[in-house]
């Protein structure tokens, strides 16, 4: 028995399907990943998980309580750090926390303990007393994680949990997150746009797009599925020798890029080096670079929805929006 | 444990935040004691003796409490527009601890309000002119009383509650502050200005005062008149008005838990 499982679950806002029909299930200890452009569906689901509402068909479990019928049994058996920040800046962090222990009933001696050990795991122990509001981004979600594993949850639920952050930010985020499932054991659902994060971070993925289930597996299935590598030529695009690349028997693509030209090939980048090398250098052909690289999940998304994630980069404030545009490219 | 330690962490956060709010704080506590001590006895003058001392200070802090409950749901609309409340909904706390809970927040600011007016209307009645056993027309007359204390706590405590669950119902209809401060205004004003906290009922225009019997902030004015100046309307037991607003408390503090919850959850 997984510790999270749905069927069939549907959510509708007026006739608009914000979920469609998904199913999966999160066994004990895993990270699971959740991916999606924004408005995919993401945060509906786990909505719908921690019982924040209630889905129009379909069932979900969490750790063997149903979200609708138990859903206090659910609650008590899960942290979740929401997509926005959502923590009152006007306490401290000591003083958050123990409103959240009084939330779930704990005793004094219970959480004062947990929240000591969880600030010293994020490395909030000497601030721990320091108005929320004198906080960095980064400080804020960490304090958060710690809030959403006081009651110590049997799955945590992270929504976005490094949107807005700086790279060494959410570097710090990560190594959180991979020694609490190490150490702890704690099952986490984790949903994010950004491919590298579910990438690191999860055992298994599941691609969602228009609330529908688009493809479930590993990291590393899902890259191995497009069974190619794409090897990255850095120069001018020469549209001669596109085509004669083209006709070679193991080429999947060429295309132009903003850098030079990439191709794809179908069996490993390696031995498909020389080939490609004899049709340069007939041409006379001055590149700067020769990389290979594996497929990214980005390839995977484009790959199985036809079209590039739509990444967004939020300003300080979390209220701007930047798309910065969709790449339609039907294979 | 669980429903006492779930209404603390709402009560708690609310405490902290008021406490931190050092200016907030000091207006909140200030300014009815400085309508006691300038307006009484002002309008006392003004209205040559026909709204006496005693009169408007009973008043006053029937309005302190009232305004005091009016604004609770300010508290509950700031943390649903930060979306604080999923916080709160996530958790596995009775949802009724949030309503009552910011309530509580509420009675205790309404309450140090009430004491100050009620400590400072027995030193105003001590340096103008306190007559214990024959109070004279015109004079403020009030004396401090433990019991008279104790009750006029109470029925604050009781009255924040109830006018708390009352607004959090217009606040689950309101999109934001300024709709929640709009309705609020057309419901509340005119529930002051038909009480008899200022005016005497029999002289309100086009028989107003008769609608004082729905009217709960009446219940509430002469509850307090009657603990402060023994003083009652005819026909009206003492136990009606603090009964009433009991009953009050307990309906609305479910109905706007009830009807904010549904309004916050799909």
């Amino acid at each position: 028995m997984g510790v999270i499982e749905v069927e069939n679950l549907v959510k509708e806002f007026n006739g608009f399907r914000a979920v469609d029909n998904i199913s999966f299930n999160i066994e004990e200890g895993e990270i699971f990943g959740m991916l999606g452009p924004n408005g995919a569906g993401k945060t509906t689901t786990i909505f719908i998980l921690c019982s924040l509402l209630k889905p129009t068909s379909g069932t979900a479990r969490v750790v063997g309580f149903d979200v609708v019928k138990d859903e206090m049994k659910v609650r008590q058996n899960i942290g979740i750090v929401f997509q926005d920040v959502v923590i009152d800046d006007r306490l401290t962090a000591m003083e958050n926390l123990r409103i959240h222990a009084h939330l779930y009933s704990m005793a004094r001696e219970e959480w004062i303990p947990r929240a000591k050990e969880l600030l010293e795991l994020v490395e909030l122990s000497e601030r721990k007393d320091e108005l929320v509001s004198h906080y960095s981004g980064g400080m804020k979600r960490r304090l958060e994680i710690v809030r959403g594993l006081l009651n110590q949850p049997k799955v945590l639920f992270l929504d976005e949990p490094t949107l807005g952050l700086d790279p060494q930010s959410r570097r710090f985020i990560w190594d959180y997150i991979q020694r609490l499932n190490a150490e702890k054991g704690i099952s986490i659902l984790i949903t994010s746009h950004y491919m590298d994060e579910v990438d690191i971070l999860s055992n298994r993925v599941i691609i969602i797009d228009h609330g529908k289930e688009v493809v479930l597996d590993t990291p590393n299935d899902l890259k191995n599925r497009l069974g190619k590598d794409v090897l990255r030529l850095k120069g001018d695009p020469n549209p001669e020798l596109i085509d004669d690349l083209k006709t070679l028997s193991f080429v999947n693509d060429v295309k132009a890029s903003s850098e030079g030209i990439e191709i794809g090939v179908n069996i490993p980048g390696g031995d498909s080096v020389p080939e490609i090398m004899k049709i340069i250098y007939n041409h006379n052909y001055p590149f700067q670079s020769l990389t290979i690289a594996r497929p990214s999940l980005e390839d995977v998304f484009i790959y199985y929805t036809g079209k590039s994630l739509r990444e967004e980069t939020p300003d300080i404030a979390h209220t701007m929006k930047r798309k910065i545009g969709s790449r339609a490219r039907r294979r | 444990m669980g429903y006492l330690s779930e209404l603390m962490a709402i009560f708690t956060r609310g405490m902290i935040i008021l406490w931190r709010n050092r200016l907030l704080l000091l207006g909140n506590l200030v300014m009815p004691f400085a309508i006691i001590a300038i307006m009484g006895p002002a309008a006392n003058l003004q209205t040559f003796g026909y709204l006496s001392f005693e009169y408007l200070t009973t008043g006053i802090m029937g309005m302190m409490v009232f305004f005091s409950g009016m604004f609770i749901p300010n508290n509950i609309i700031w943390d649903r527009d930060t979306k604080y409340l999923n916080i709160i909904f996530v958790s596995p706390c009775n949802r009724s601890t949030i309503v009552l809970g910011y309530s509580l927040v509420g009675a205790v600011r309404s309450t140090l309000q009430i004491l100050i007016i009620y400590i400072g209307a027995c030193v105003i009645s001590i340096v103008l002119g306190y007559n214990n056993t024959n109070p004279q027309k015109g004079l403020p007359y009030i004396s401090f009383s433990i019991p008279v204390l104790f009750g006029l706590i109470g029925i604050t405590i009781l009255v924040t509650i109830f006018v708390g669950g009352f607004m959090t119902i217009i606040a689950s209809y309101s999109k934001n502050s300024e709709t929640f401060f709009l309705l609020a205004s057309i419901i509340g004003m005119p529930l002051i200005f038909i009480s008899n906290m200022f005016f005497k009922p029999e002289n309100l225009p086009f028989n107003l005062g008769a609608l004082g019997i729905i009217n709960p902030l009446n219940y509430l004015i002469n509850t307090i008149r009657y603990l402060m100046l023994g003083e009652l309307p005819p026909g009206e037991m003492p136990w009606e008005g603090p009964l009433l607003i009991i009953v009050l408390a307990v309906i609305f503090t479910f109905l706007g838990t009830y009807t904010f919850v549904r309004s916050v959850k799909k």
